[in-house]
C-alpha cells in the first residue's frame, strides 16, 4: 500500500471531529444508503426516435478533412482577389463539394460532415496545435494496426475517442482522424504556418508594451484561453427569418439587385461605403455554394431511394428529396419544410468557422405559423410534430465542434446550441405556445443534450406551460434552465441602449450558447394571409473577449506578490506591499485584476481584428439583422447589435470564501498571518494533490500522514462563514466585488469601441482551471475543482436549505452582468408529485421575484452518479446537468463527475 | 489495399465503421472486404490523379488549375471526376 493509500479521506478526517463535509441537506441521510431512487418522471420516445438515437449511441466523434482541403485548394486559387470574395468563393466551395451521408429513418437530412458525429479542423484559423503534434500524429498514424479487439472493446466514454486505436488517430483527446488522413491534415496546416488568425494575433501581439504580461497571464492560466482563433464564432441567436421570408433564391436575388445599387458609390462612408458591393458579392457566391450543399443532399437521397427495397423507406426518402430540393430555392410552404430549413441553416453557419453556442433561439415561436397552419389544415397530427421534434433533438445532438484540446477540455465537448421557450412578445403579451410545449415534450421523451432548453420566465406565461417546464426539469435531464426575462431585459437596456434598443426589442432576447443573455429583434414574416413578428437574433457574437479570469488564482496572486507558487511565474508586477488591512488587500485584488484585463483585453481585441480582417463571416452575416439591408458583414458591424464583447470569470464563490476567511481569520480575529495562509497554500494544507490522489472533489482530498501543522488552519478556512447561507457577512464582500467588477469590465472597449460586460458562467472551466490552481484560504485543495456557475454554494457549504442559497445570490443586482447562475441538486423524493411541481415552481418564482437572474437543477440520486461512475458502460445515455449544458455522464471528464456528485444535495421537502 | 470505405456501398458513418447498403448494418472500415465490392469514385480511380507519393498524396489535374489532392478522397461531388 502506497502513502495515497494509507492517507485519510478530508470526508473521514472531519467526520472523526464530528464535523459532517454537508453534502446532503434537509434529511436524516437515511438517502445516503440504500436503494437507488430513480427519476420520477420518464416518458418513452417514439420508435423512429429510438432507432436513431441507438445510432447516435454507437457514434464515434469524428474528424474529416474534406471541407478544409476544398477551402485551401480555392482560396490558394483566388489569391490575389478582394479578401471578402477569396474567403466567399473558398467557403463556397467547400460547401458544395461536402460529401452527403443519408441514414435511414432520417427525417431531417444534411450534416456538417459525412459523418454522423463529424467535425474538421480550421487551420486558416488555428494551426499551431497540427505543426506541433505533426511527427507524433504521423507516428500514430504509422503504428496503426488493424486492432479488432481493440475497436469492438469501445463502447465506455461514450462517443469521445480518447487515444489511437487501430487505424485511428486520437486528436484532441476527443475526435478520431483515419490514420491516412493524417498527411492531408498536416498539409493543410502547413500551408496556413505565418498566415492563420492565430499566427498572425501573435505577431501583432507581440508588439503590445505589456505583451510578456499577457503571456505569463495565459502560461499561468490565470486568464484560461485566448478567444480570436479559438472559438469567435457562437453563443449568440440565430436568425432563420431571411430564408423564411424569401428564400435562398430570394436572398441572391436581394443580393445581385444591391451589386448594382451600390457600385461605385460610397454613400457617405469613405472607410466602408465602397466594401459593401464586395460583401454583396460575397453573399452571392457563398449563397451559391450553400445551395450547392443542400442539392447534394437532394441527388443523394434519389440514388439512395433508387436502390432501397423497403417501399416505405424509399417513398420517404424521395419525398425528402423533393422538400430539400424547395427548400434550397424557395420560402417554405408548411412546418416540415421550416423546420428542415432551419436545422440547414443551422449546420451550414456552424461550418463556417469555429463555432460554439450557434442557438436557434426562440424557435417555437419563429416556426409556430408554420405549426399553427398544419394543425388547423388538418395536414399534420401533434403526435407527428413529437416525432419530428424528436429527430430534431438527434441531429442537434451529433452537431460537433472541433477544438483544441483545451478548449474541448474547457466546454466538455458540448455545443450548447440553446433553444428558449417562453418570454414575451413584441407587444409584451407572455408566450408560452403550444408548439413551445412540443419542443418541452420532446425534450422529456427523447432526453438528449442538445439542443439544451432555457425558460425566459416571465410571472404571466400559462400556469400550465410553467408546470410543463417543470415537470420537464423533473426528468433530471438539467433543462430547461430558468432565466428571469426581466433582469434580461433590463441586461439588454443597459448594454444596448446606445444602439438604439427600446423596450419593445428588448423583449426579444434570449440565450446563446450556455446562458450568454443575447440581443435579437422581431421581425415580419408574411406567411398564410398574415403578418407574424417572429423573434431573430441581431447581433454577432455575445461571448468573446476575455475568456475566464481565474478569481481564485488572483486571490493567489495577491499573497505571493504576484508570483503564480503552482509554476513559480512572475505573472504580476510585484506590489510589495504589507497587506496589513483587509481594505489594502481589496484594493490590491482589484488592482491586479485591472491590470489582467489590461493586457487581455487588448491581445484579445488584437486578435478579433486579425480574425475580421482575415476570417470574416460571410455565411453567419448573411442571415443576421442588419448585414444584407447595410451591405456589412459582422466584422464591420453590420449586425443591429454590437456591443457584445464580455469578460468572463470563474471561480467567484471560492474568491470570496476566501476574501471572507482572511478577513476573519486574519483582519478581525488575528488569529493567523497572512505568512500562515500562504505556508499552507504552499503546502496543500498537509494534503496530496488531487492530480496525485486522482479525485478533484474536496472530501475525497487525502492527508498525507504525519503532517498535522496545518490541521487547524485548515479547519478554521472550512469552518468561516460561507456562501449560501444567507449570512450579511459574506453577502455584503459578494456585493461589493459584483458591483466592482461589473463596472469595472464596462470600463474596458472592444475592438468595436463599445463597452464590453462582465459574464459570469462557468461552463466545465470550474473544473479545468481548478486543475491549474493551488490550495486556496477558503480550506478549498490543490487541483480541486472551483464551485460551479458563479452563484452555487461550494459543495457541501451551504447547510441552509435552498431558499437560503437562492437568497444569498440575490444581494446585487444581476442584471448589471450578462449572467450569474447558480446550479442546484435534488433528490428526486424532494420534488416528487405534483405537490412537489407547484413547490418547486413557487421556490423558483420566489427566487426570480427577488432578482435572481437563473438557476438550474440536476433532479437525481447523488447515488446513480456514483454507480455511473463505476460502472459507466451500463450508463450510456444517462444525462447530468455540468453547468450551462446537459452532457452524457460517460462524456464528461472525471473532474467534473467528482464535482457533480459532491455538490450538495436537497433531500428533504422544499 | 481496398477498404471498405472505398465501396460503393459504404456509407460514412465514423472513423471506425459505416453503413453497408448491399448487406445492410455496420461493417468495420479495416475488415476484409465481401466479393459485392465495387469501387466507389475516389480521386485514386479518377484519371486526372498522378504522381502519387509514398503517403497517398499526389496532383490532380482535372480543375481549373492544378493543385494536390489526395487518393482516399470521395470524389462523389466532384465536377471534374473521371473515372480511369
Amino acid at each position: 500500500m502506497d502513502a495515497i493509500e494509507r492517507g485519510k479521506r478530508l470526508e473521514e478526517i472531519l467526520a472523526e471531529k464530528g464535523m459532517s463535509m454537508g453534502l446532503a441537506y434537509g434529511s436524516d441521510d437515511s438517502q445516503q444508503s440504500g436503494e437507488i431512487v430513480d427519476r420520477e418522471i420518464k416518458l418513452d420516445k417514439t420508435k423512429r426516435a429510438e432507432y436513431l438515437m441507438d445510432l447516435y449511441y454507437q457514434a464515434f466523434s469524428s474528424a474529416s478533412v474534406e471541407f478544409p482541403y476544398w477551402y485551401n485548394r480555392k482560396f490558394a486559387e483566388c489569391d490575389g482577389d478582394v479578401l471578402e470574395v477569396r474567403r466567399a468563393k473558398a467557403l463556397a466551395c467547400a460547401y458544395a463539394h461536402s460529401t452527403p451521408s443519408i441514414y435511414p429513418k432520417d427525417l431531417l437530412p444534411g450534416g456538417k460532415t459525412d459523418y454522423l458525429r463529424g467535425g474538421f479542423p480550421m487551420p486558416w484559423l488555428t494551426n499551431s496545435f497540427y505543426l506541433a503534434k505533426e511527427d507524433e500524429l504521423k507516428s500514430a498514424a504509422a503504428s496503426g494496426t488493424t486492432a479488432i479487439d481493440e475497436i469492438a472493446a469501445l463502447g465506455t466514454g461514450g462517443g469521445n475517442v480518447t487515444k489511437n486505436q487501430g487505424k485511428v488517430v486520437s486528436l484532441a483527446g476527443k475526435f478520431g482522424i483515419r490514420a491516412e488522413d493524417v498527411p492531408v491534415l498536416t498539409k493543410l496546416a502547413r500551408e496556413w504556418a505565418g498566415k492563420s488568425v492565430e499566427d498572425l494575433g501573435l505577431a501583432y501581439e507581440k508588439m503590445m508594451s505589456d505583451y510578456e504580461d499577457k503571456a505569463n497571464i495565459m502560461k499561468s492560466v490565470l486568464v484560461f484561453c485566448d478567444s480570436g482563433y479559438t472559438i469567435p464564432q457562437g453563443r449568440e441567436v440565430a436568425s432563420y427569418y431571411f430564408p423564411l421570408e424569401y428564400g435562398i433564391d430570394g436572398m441572391i436575388k436581394f443580393c445581385e439587385a444591391k451589386k448594382l445599387e451600390v457600385a461605385g458609390y460610397a454613400d457617405g462612408d469613405g472607410i466602408l461605403g465602397m466594401k459593401r458591393l464586395y460583401f454583396y458579392e460575397a453573399a452571392c457566391i457563398a449563397l451559391g455554394g450553400i445551395q450547392q450543399f443542400w442539392l447534394n443532399y437532394v441527388k443523394e437521397l434519389r440514388t439512395v431511394a433508387e436502390i432501397e427495397p423497403d417501399e416505405a423507406q424509399k417513398a420517404e426518402y424521395l419525398a425528402l428529396a423533393d422538400q430539400m430540393e424547395w427548400i434550397a430555392h424557395n420560402p417554405p410552404r408548411n412546418f416540415r419544410e421550416a423546420l428542415h430549413l432551419t436545422y440547414l441553416i443551422h449546420i451550414t453557419v456552424l461550418n463556417e468557422d469555429a463555432i460554439s453556442g450557434y442557438s436557434p433561439g426562440r424557435l417555437g415561436q419563429v416556426l409556430y405559423p408554420y405549426f399553427e397552419k398544419d394543425i388547423a389544415d388538418g395536414t399534420i397530427t401533434e403526435e407527428e410534430v413529437i416525432e419530428l421534434l424528436e429527430v430534431h433533438r438527434f441531429k442537434f445532438s451529433t452537431i460537433e465542434l472541433f477544438a483544441s484540446t483545451g478548449i474541448s477540455g474547457g466546454i466538455s465537448g458540448n455545443t450548447f446550441n440553446n433553444l428558449s421557450v417562453g418570454g414575451l412578445d413584441k407587444d409584451g403579451a407572455p408566450c408560452g405556445n403550444r408548439l413551445e410545449w412540443l419542443f418541452l415534450h420532446a425534450g422529456m421523451t427523447n432526453q438528449s443534450p442538445q439542443p439544451t432548453l432555457s425558460v425566459l420566465y416571465d410571472e404571466r406565461l400559462p400556469k400550465d406551460f410553467l408546470i410543463k417546464c417543470v415537470e420537464c426539469t423533473k426528468t433530471g435531464v438539467g433543462y430547461p434552465a430558468w432565466m428571469n426575462n426581466r433582469v434580461a431585459m433590463d441586461f439588454m437596456m443597459n448594454q444596448y441602449g446606445a444602439e438604439g434598443m427600446t423596450v419593445s426589442e428588448a423583449r426579444a432576447v434570449a440565450i446563446g450558447g450556455c446562458l450568454e443573455t443575447a440581443p435579437g429583434c422581431f421581425m415580419p414574416l408574411h406567411f398564410n394571409g398574415k403578418t407574424h413578428y417572429i423573434p431573430a437574433g441581431a447581433s454577432q457574437t455575445t461571448s468573446v473577449g476575455v475568456h475566464f479570469v481565474s478569481n481564485p488564482k488572483m486571490i493567489n496572486m495577491v499573497l505571493f506578490n504576484g508570483v503564480d507558487p503552482r509554476t513559480g511565474i512572475q505573472v504580476l508586477p510585484p506590489h510589495n506591499r504589507e497587506l496589513t488591512t483587509y481594505e489594502e488587500f481589496w484594493d490590491q485584488y482589484k488592482k491586479y485584476y485591472a491590470k489582467t484585463l489590461e493586457s487581455t483585453v487588448k491581445a484579445g481585441n488584437i486578435q478579433h481584428d486579425i480574425w475580421r480582417d482575415r476570417n470574416m463571416s460571410i455565411v453567419n452575416s448573411l442571415f443576421k439583422p442588419d448585414c444584407l439591408k447595410n451591405g456589412h458583414h459582422i466584422g464591420h458591424m453590420g449586425t443591429r447589435y454590437n456591443a457584445t464583447y464580455n469578460i468572463e470569470s470563474c471561480g467567484t464563490i471560492n474568491m470570496v470564501n476566501s476574501l471572507v476567511a482572511l478577513k476573519k481569520l486574519v483582519y478581525e480575529d488575528r488569529k493567523y498571518a497572512l505568512d500562515d495562509f500562504r505556508d499552507a497554500i504552499k503546502d496543500n494544507f498537509g494534503f496530496y494533490t488531487a492530480m496525485e490522489s486522482k479525485a478533484f472533489s474536496l472530501g475525497e482530498q487525502i492527508k498525507k500522514p504525519d503532517v498535522a501543522k496545518y490541521d487547524e488552519i485548515h479547519g478554521d478556512c472550512l469552518k468561516a462563514p460561507k456562501h449560501g447561507n444567507d449570512e450579511d457577512y459574506v453577502k455584503e464582500i459578494l456585493k461589493e466585488y459584483e458591483d466592482w467588477f461589473c463596472d469595472l469590465c464596462n470600463t474596458y472597449d472592444s475592438l468595436y469601441a463599445k463597452p464590453m460586460y462582465a459574464c459570469q458562467i462557468s461552463v466545465a472551466l470550474h473544473a479545468a482551471v481548478g486543475m491549474a490552481t493551488f490550495a486556496t484560504p477558503d480550506g478549498r485543495l490543490c487541483n480541486t475543482a472551483f464551485a460551479d456557475g458563479s452563484m452555487s454554494a461550494y459543495p457541501g457549504t451551504d447547510r441552509k436549505g435552498p431558499y437560503a442559497l437562492l437568497s444569498s445570490g440575490c444581494c446585487w443586482d444581476q442584471s448589471k452582468s450578462q449572467n450569474s447562475q447558480i446550479n442546484m441538486k435534488f433528490h428526486p423524493n424532494a420534488v416528487r408529485g405534483f405537490d412537489g411541481s407547484k413547490k418547486l415552481l413557487t421556490m423558483i418564482s420566489a427566487f426570480m421575484n427577488k432578482g435572481g437572474f437563473h438557476v438550474q437543477f440536476n433532479i437525481v440520486d447523488s447515488k446513480m452518479l456514483k454507480e455511473a461512475q463505476i460502472h459507466p458502460e451500463s450508463n450510456r445515455d444517462l444525462l447530468v446537468r455540468v453547468s450551462g449544458f446537459t452532457q452524457y455522464w460517460v462524456e464528461t471528464g472525471k473532474p467534473v463527475q467528482d464535482e457533480v456528485i459532491a455538490r450538495t444535495e436537497f433531500e428533504g421537502g422544499i | 489495399m481496398n477498404k471498405h470505405s472505398d465501396c460503393k456501398n459504404f456509407v460514412q458513418f465514423d472513423v471506425f465503421k459505416g453503413f453497408c447498403r448491399k448487406n445492410g448494418g455496420f461493417v468495420l472500415i479495416d475488415t476484409e472486404i465481401c466479393p459485392a465490392f465495387t469501387e466507389k469514385t475516389k480521386c485514386r480511380n479518377c484519371s486526372h490523379f498522378c504522381d502519387v507519393n509514398e503517403e497517398g498524396i499526389g496532383t490532380c489535374k482535372g480543375l481549373e488549375s492544378e493543385y494536390w489532392a489526395y487518393e482516399n478522397m470521395d470524389a462523389k461531388t466532384c465536377e471534374g471526376y473521371e473515372a480511369k
